[in-house]
This record gives structure tokens, sequence and C-alpha cells, in this order.
């Protein structure tokens, strides 16, 4: 399905991942799997992405850095993050800074599709 | 012979229950000393007069006063704790002192006339000092007496509250019947002064009878001599003979140097168990700031291990929770399309038991870590660990007045075992042995700790005390868990520490100390004894 938006997914957790992958694909989506940010932004995946989902917490670059990072560097990507923790000032911060979504694991499959559909919707243009 | 000693509500910190120190009986010698030179030292003076001098009188009368009614409240605070009528008796000697200056004062010759006052008689001051110098040791004496009786359980009863207002105002009462009846009746007042200044041969009686006081009360206290408060008020008894020689019989009279000096010796008096009283009750503040603060610091360190540990709990068990919540979604998602992808299913439901056996191995890594944490063995110097004891209890046990001793065999072979646990058992066993001591008020606080060499292959550690020792019904239990004789106590700690010794291979037990006390021992493999067990058990 080379035409169908891809979704990128970056969790440390390999089990996270799979699973998140899992669901994204039930959606009907492509779904690529990174263990790290900087796996992520080495592959040549960055442009065909739809929508990235990351996870906050993660050794070395997080959910939100590489996010600002993206932005920061001119090719935003509509993103989601997911965490374990749910964080109030996290999220605040996260949904100042443009992030379309901030959900909390385990993922609610309803949740995950709108979120998704929105950043699909949305495209790349849109950040607030 | 199974009566014990009635034991009084324990108030180990309290001056008129702590025992004397060997610190404390040098710091009053040294005290006495100082004092019976500074007597010497005015004698060559004490005839020479210093006129006018009586505008003093109102200054050192107010002194005495404040100095006397601070002690007395003092002394009421301590009786409304411990209810003990010899320090009630003891804090109405303070009262009745402080009190009876004033009317001394304001009929003293020149004083009321410079004040404004109608002048009294010539006898009134001398009556009433006669009256005041009488009351306070016959006070103090009392104080000494009554000590040897229980305190009368009806007594004890009533509010303190309204003893301690009673009290008062039935001194105040006494002392102003007492002023106005030497104010009235002049005429009937055994003539003591010839003039305003010199006494008359009839004075003699009342320094001699103020003196066999004095002597009555030191003899009394030193035969009690119980607590510090005992021994300081047989120093004030001896000021107040100092003050009383120089009065009567080394001055020139009222208004010489040899009276003033023997005013001075009688602020002084008064100050010392004022004195005392604020010096103890600073440490004992001190006391209960650092018992505080400890409490404190453990209670964090134990929220914090705990908050660290139910964090990482929490998170290593969520992750493939959350995971296996959103296989199972995608499952389930995969099952209701028009065309279910069961390769799809099956991967998601693959991935399922994946987290499920790897929640299962976190459970097991928690366990494991715990299990590796009681079975983690090393060789163990015990000596080491008693000398570490001692050291962080010695300032606490100095408070309580404890004697801390050390009978450490220097060739005590290692044993094997975990140091945290087998520090935490001596620890506690000091710490028992503490709470034990603190009851004693009649004899030495001491605690001996001991370590030997059992027999060829044990280490044999005693924790051995002076304190009340254990009711023989309670011995068989004293290692179950919830056998406390503490009020605050869970009844834990013996039974941790039976449970520690016992996984390490030993043996503990407890009997009687000689005369008085208990001594908890155990014994512990040392360590080559452990390994040739071990040996021997591997085929």
């Amino acid at each position: 399905m080379p035409d169908d938006p891809l979704i990128s997914i970056v969790d440390d957790h390999e089990s996270a991942r799979e699973a998140a992958a899992g669901l994204v694909r039930s959606f009907g989506f492509a779904a690529a799997t990174f263990g790290t940010a900087a796996g992520f932004l080495a592959s040549g995946d960055l442009a065909r992405t739809a929508c990235l989902v990351a996870d906050v917490r993660m050794p070395g670059m997080s959910g939100p850095e590489l996010h600002a990072l993206l932005v920061a560097t001119g090719t935003p990507i509509p993103t989601v993050l997911v965490t374990g923790y749910a964080d109030h000032a996290v999220r605040d911060r996260a949904l100042k800074a443009g992030v379309r979504c901030y959900l909390t694991k385990p993922l609610d499959p309803e949740d995950l599709l709108a979120c998704i559909r929105s950043c699909i919707a949305g495209g790349a243009g849109r950040s607030g | 012979m199974s009566v014990r000693p009635k034991v009084r509500e324990d108030h180990p910190f309290l001056l008129s229950t702590a025992p004397v120190s060997r610190a404390q009986s040098r710091a009053a010698s040294g005290v006495l000393g100082l004092l019976g030179a500074a007597m010497l030292v005015t004698v060559p003076f004490a005839q020479v007069p210093i006129d006018n001098s009586q505008v003093l009188v109102p200054a050192y009368a107010i002194a005495v006063f404040i100095v006397d009614l601070i002690t007395a409240a003092l002394l009421l605070a301590m009786y409304s704790v411990q209810r003990s009528r010899a320090v009630l008796a003891l804090a109405i000697g303070y009262l009745f002192s402080g009190a009876m200056v004033l009317p001394w004062a304001l009929t003293f010759p020149g004083v009321a006339q410079s004040l404004g006052l109608p002048e009294a008689g010539l006898q009134t001051t001398a009556a009433i000092a006669t009256l005041r110098r009488l009351g306070f040791p016959l006070l103090v004496l009392a104080y000494a007496l009554m000590k040897e009786t229980d305190p009368d359980p009806q007594h004890a009863l009533e509010s303190e509250r309204r003893v301690i207002a009673g009290t008062v105002a039935a001194v105040i009462a006494i002392v102003g019947g007492l002023t106005w009846l030497v104010l009235t009746s002049e005429d009937a007042l055994p003539r003591f002064m010839q003039d305003e200044n010199r006494v008359t041969a009839h004075w003699r009686y009342v320094p001699v009878s103020a003196m066999a006081l004095c002597g009555a009360g030191l003899f009394a206290l030193w035969v009690r001599r119980r607590c510090v408060l005992d021994i300081w008020l047989m120093v004030v008894l001896c000021t107040l003979l100092i003050e009383i020689i120089l009065l009567a019989y080394l001055s020139s009279g009222r208004l010489s140097i040899g009276w003033w000096a023997g005013r001075l010796f009688g602020v002084v008096s008064a100050s010392i168990v004022l004195v005392v009283l604020l010096a103890e009750t600073m440490t004992l503040y001190a006391r209960l700031a650092r018992s505080i603060l400890a409490e404190r610091r453990a209670r964090e360190t134990r929220l914090t291990a705990l908050g660290a540990l139910s964090a990482t709990i929490a998170h290593e068990i969520n992750q493939p929770l959350a995971s296996m919540v959103t296989n199972a979604n995608a499952g389930l998602r995969w099952l209701g399309r028009p065309d279910p992808d069961l390769a799809e299913v099956r991967a998601a439901l693959e991935r399922i038991v994946d987290d499920g056996h790897r929640s299962a191995s976190v459970i097991e890594g928690i366990r494991a870590m715990f299990k590796k944490g009681t079975q983690e063995r090393v060789c163990v110097n015990v000596n080491d660990l008693v000398t570490d004891i001692i050291r962080r209890d010695l300032s606490e046990a100095k408070l309580g007045r404890i004697t801390m001793q050390t009978d450490l065999d220097p060739h005590l072979p290692a044993v094997t075992g975990n140091p945290v646990q087998l520090q935490q058992v001596i620890s506690n066993l000091v710490a028992n042995a503490i709470d034990a001591l603190s009851n004693v008020t009649d004899r030495e606080r001491l605690l001996r700790v001991r370590s030997s060499q059992s027999d060829a292959d044990h280490v044999l550690v005693s924790v051995e005390d002076s304190g009340t020792g254990l009711d023989p019904a309670l011995r068989e239990r004293i290692f179950e868990p919830f056998q406390t004789t503490k009020t605050d106590g869970m009844g834990m700690g013996l039974m941790f520490c039976r449970s520690v010794i016992e996984a390490h291979g030993g043996r503990i037990w407890v009997m009687d100390n000689a005369p008085n006390g208990a001594i908890f021992r155990f014994t512990l493999p040392s360590a080559e004894e452990l390994m040739s067990l071990t040996g021997e058990a591997t085929p």
C-alpha cells in the first residue's frame, strides 16, 4: 500500500512500539517503527511520514525534543505524543509547542485514530 | 520474692527523678567550693559599714522576689507533670520565700520613708526576716522527708491545676496574714533589734534555729540523695548556711559589707535551682528537637525508598500491561473488519503472550532483588558493629544519664552474614536496654555490651542492662510478634532479631541480670564454622 499515509512510531520499548504499530495498521495505515529519535531522523522516512507518534520519555532525545527539532529545522511533522506517565505540565507545554495530541498509555484506539486523522487532514502546515 | 518495687510514672528526664551523675556531683562540689572561698574573702572586710546603702534593699528584694517566683513556677510545672507532693512542698518554699521578701523590704528602716509609706515599727523587719529564714529550710526539709513516701493515690486524682491554684492562693494568703499580724502587733513581737542596725541578745536564737533547720535538711537530703535536684538543694542549703554565718556572726549588723555579702549569697542561693532547672530544660529541649529530627529523617528515608520502589514496580509492570491492552485492541479491530486478517490477529495475540511473560519476569526480578538483599553474606566483624552502634547512641545515653560500657574480645573470630541486618539486631537490643533503663532512679543506669567466643566455633554477644528486668510470664513470649512492654512499641523488634539471628544459624535468648535488669544474648557461628558446614553439605 505505497499510497497509504505513513505513520512513524518512535518508542524505546519494543513491545510498546510493536503494539502501537499493530493498532495503527489495523486502522488501515502503514506503520514504520524506530527505537530512538536518532534512528528516525537518520531514516529516509521523514518526508513520507504523515504523522509522528513519539514516546515522551526516551533515552537520548525525548519525544518533545524530537518535535521541537523538527519544527526548528523547518520540517515539521504533525506529532502525537504518548506516555505512561500523565503529566499536566508536560502536556500543556507540548500542546503549546504545536504537538497535535498528548495521549496516555494504554492507548485508546478511538483517540489515537482521531489524532492520526487530524494529523493527516491538517497536514504539515498546521501547527497549533 | 516476686514483688517488684513499684515504678512510678516514668519521667526519666525530669530533674526530680534523674539519677545523680558523677559530673553533676562534681559540678555541685565545685560551686560549693567557690562559694566557700568567696565567703572567706569577705571575712576581713565584713565589719565595715556601708552607710545609707538601704537604698539598694528594694533592688535586692526585687531580684530575690523574681528569681524565687520563676523557680516556684518551674517547680509547679514539674509538679503538674510528676505530681510529687515533695516537689509541691519545695515550690511552696520558693513561693513563700519570694513573697515574704516584699514585706521585708518595704518595712526595712529607711525604705518605706523613701517610698512615701508610713514607717513600720523597729521590730517588724526582723520578725518578717525570721519567718522567712525559718520557713524556707523547713519546706526543703519537708521536701526531703516527703520523698520517702509514695504519692497519695487520692491526691493524684485531683486536678493538678486546682491544686496549683489552691497552693498559690494559700501561700499568698499566709504571707499576707503573717505580714498583717506582724504589722498590727508590734508590741507583742520579740525584741530582736536594739536600734535600726544592731540586734539584741534575743536575735541569737534565730540564726541558730535556721542553721539547725538547714543542717537537718542537709542531712535528710544526704541520706536520700536520689536525684539531681537533691544534690543542688544541698548546695542551696549550704549557701544559706554561709549567708546566715555572714549575716549573724561575721558582719557588724545591717548594711555592713558582711551583711551585704550575705545578701548576695542569698541571691545566689535563690538562683541555683533556677539555673539548674533552666539548664536541664535546655538539655531536654535539645534532646526533643534531635529526636524529632531523627524521626522525621527516618520517615522521609522510608517514604523515599518506598516511593522509589513502588514507582519502579509500577513502571515495569505498567509498560507490558499497556502494550497488552493496545495489542488486544488491535486484534479486535482486525477481527472486526469485513475480511478479518487472521495473520495480524495471531501477531497481536503473540505479542500479548510475550508481554505476559515479560510482566511475570519483572515480578520475578523484583522478588529476586529482595531475596538477594537478604541472602548477601559477607565477612562481618561483630566488634566493629558494636562499636559503631555504641558511638551512635552515646549522646542519647549521656542524656539519659546511662553509663555505656563495652567488653569486646579483641580476638573475636569474624562471622559470615548480612552486616546491615546484624547491625539492626544489635541496635534494637541496645535501644531496648536504653528504654529499660529510663525507669531506673535508685541505682546506676548501666548498659554493657560484651562479645566473646562462646566455644570453638561460635561468637557470643550479650547486651546487659541494670533496668527493671523482665516479667517471667512475658519472657516466654518476648520474641513473638506483637509482644511488647512499651506503650509505643509494635512488638516487632525482638521478633525481627530472632528471625535474623536464626537465619544466620545462631540462637537468641534472654536471662535475668544480677542484681537487676536483663541480659539479651545471641550466638552466631564463626565464619570458619559456617564454611566447614557448607563444605560438608556439598557432596
